[in-house]
């Protein structure tokens, strides 16, 4: 196995155990080898952050080995991505605009969305959380994403989810996004009822849904 | 059925036969958390004083006290609750917004929000210089006070717990999720801390003959399951957790555990631990008749009234046929109290809370006959 690969496997390993230090030491390593950065990111992290997703749906990960590995992952793009400023080799898959509703605060269920989407190739702009809805229609205006994710604790905000939907219809903006609602009071049903497109109950099932949806879209 | 139309009879034995699975009571007892502002609607009251706490998450915004113990009996409830934690001793580092959280007129509200990021204590450092509250020092008057204006069959629950919850709580959620694997020593301090006081707390508080039991409330997962690993909790959570209940039994009196989310993981630790109840048992992360039939001889079970819809976006008669189902399948025999799937918070419509109240009286009497 070339070295490149070596260092590779062992970067993946340190991003699912969540050992940031050590996970940037193997990126340096892999670039100092020779290793494209793009292939660091197609190799690695994206492969590190779908076994931390599966891992996390099956119960094995919990919270804080999610996080530990996520940001193990955006440590090594951080050293990656500035090299691929100019390489066409890794284009992002899509744009995703996320953010938690007016009202609420909740903010770990949103950064964690935010990050599997960062670990799946998409460009995230993370809005923050008690975002109105002429924010999130600015933004969306603004970056033309794929996707709009949008995140809710109560079930008195997650009423904002609809005010969104309505607001991107008025703009003439509803039609290019692909809406993904996702928190504690919310369901399929209720996705169905305010005419989202989608509503995961984790954050790596948003994640895969995004990636499956802009691939389709894009084919 | 109008308010005027059913007697209160505040019974604390209802509740404790029910929680303790010995039988069945005279009828369905009822439980929950009831948000400042709904009392006071239902209360009727409106005026300036009664202006809702700021601080929600930490010190538990209450009424005067003769108001709780009004609101308790009115509404048909065999307990008041009353708060003993050391948070209250501590400076509420929430992020308080206002919005319009409610489900009555147009008035805004504010709600505390949890630091998700960075907390107070963050390092060893942070930890030896931080103005940990004593115990001995926490005012419990308010158990004196409520002690003498009980009416007669009533008892005082004891609002308790937030044991892993204060933890990140006070070190920001990402800070303790990082220190769990970076700095497990610090961690560890933090539950010798904040476990130990929390444990000497409920030993002041039990102490009181108006005490009938706790609601011992530390949120340990989301809908989809654990925030952390059964093994942390085993190992740092759960031996405070089962001190508290065996203090707690020691003293005759009952102990009822609530945690938002889907906690069948760690399902078995809180039944060997010796918690009496489960609250409050989201439709969404679990199914109540599925636990009734699985584990519903070994612990009773609390709530399950739909809060993310049917308690506040459906309509009263759809409350009402839900809490005659909850009753018809998991009230015969015993071991059920009823209540919302969460709490009663600001948003829920008086209308609809009502309606389940109502519906607990209407159905909930024993022996259960619905078809």
């Amino acid at each position: 196995m070339p070295v490149t690969d070596l260092i590779l496997k062992d970067l993946k390993q340190r991003v699912i155990d969540g050992e940031p230090e050590a996970a940037v030491a193997l990126a340096r390593e892999a670039l100092a080898a020779g290793c494209a950065p793009d292939v660091i990111f197609k190799e690695a992290l994206f492969p590190a952050m779908d076994e931390v997703g599966r891992r996390m749906q099956c119960h094995e990960y919990f919270l804080p080995e999610v996080l530990l590995a996520a940001r193990s992952m955006q440590a090594c793009a951080a050293v990656a991505r500035p090299l691929i400023v100019k390489e066409p080799a890794l284009k992002p898959i899509g744009k995703a605009v996320v953010c938690t509703v007016a009202g609420d605060l909740h903010d770990i269920g949103k950064s964690l969305v935010c990050l599997m989407l960062e670990g799946a190739g998409f460009t995230v702009i993370d809005l923050g959380h008690d975002c109105k809805a002429e924010k999130i229609v600015a933004a969306v205006r603004e970056h033309q994403p794929d996707v709009v994710a949008l995140s809710a604790m109560l079930t008195t905000t997650m009423l904002k989810m609809k005010e969104v939907i309505d607001a991107l219809k008025a703009a003439g903006l509803r039609d290019r996004v692909h809406v993904m609602i996702g928190g504690a009071p919310v369901d399929d049903k209720f996705a169905r009822e305010i005419g989202a497109d989608f509503y995961s109950e984790d954050a790596p099932g948003g994640s895969n849904h995004a990636r499956e949806y802009v691939t389709a879209a894009k084919a | 059925m109008a308010d005027g139309q059913w007697t209160p009879s505040p019974d604390f034995n209802r509740l404790r036969t029910a929680l303790l699975r010995q039988g069945e009571p005279d009828r369905v007892p009822l439980h929950d958390s009831v948000d400042v502002f709904l009392k006071k609607r239902f209360l009727g009251l409106q005026s300036a004083d009664l202006q809702r706490a700021t601080s929600r998450m930490q010190t538990g915004a209450r009424l005067p006290l003769e108001l709780e113990v009004e609101f308790a009996y009115r509404a048909g409830y065999d307990f008041v609750p009353l708060g003993a934690s050391m948070h209250s001793g501590i400076a509420d580092t929430s992020t308080v917004v206002k919005a319009k959280y409610a489900a009555f007129g147009d008035e805004y509200q504010e709600r505390g929000w949890a630091n998700e990021g960075r907390g107070i204590i963050t390092n060893n450092q942070e930890f030896e210089s931080f103005p940990w509250p004593d115990p001995e020092e926490l005012d419990m008057a308010p158990f004196e006070q409520v002690g003498r204006i009980l009416p007669r069959g009533m008892k005082v629950l004891v609002d308790h717990g937030k044991i892993f919850t204060g933890i990140w709580w006070l070190m920001g959620l990402e800070v303790f999720c990082g220190a769990i694997k970076r700095d497990p020593d610090l961690v560890a301090r933090m539950y010798e801390t904040v476990g130990a006081a929390q444990y000497r707390i409920l030993d002041i508080a039990t102490d009181f003959d108006c005490v009938g039991g706790v609601r011992f409330a530390d949120d340990l997962a989301y809908a989809e399951g654990l925030m952390v690993s059964p093994a942390h909790l085993r190992r740092h959570f759960f031996p405070w957790f089962k001190a508290c209940i065996e203090l707690v039994h020691k003293k005759g009196k009952i102990f009822v555990f609530h945690s938002d989310g889907d906690v069948r993981l760690v399902l078995e630790d809180i039944i060997a631990a010796g918690a009496d109840a489960l609250h409050p048992i989201e439709p969404k992360a679990m199914d109540i008749v599925e636990l009734k039939r699985t584990v519903g001889h070994r612990i009773a079970l609390c709530g399950n009234i739909d809060l993310a819809y049917t308690l506040t976006r459906g309509t009263p008669a759809e409350v009402e046929a839900e809490v005659r189902e909850r009753i018809r399948h998991v009230a015969p025999g015993g071991g059920y109290v009823l209540g919302s799937s969460n709490s009663v918070p600001e948003y829920v419509p008086l209308e609809n809370f009502n309606a389940m109240r109502e519906a607990c009286f209407k159905y909930g009497r024993y022996p259960i006959a619905l078809d």
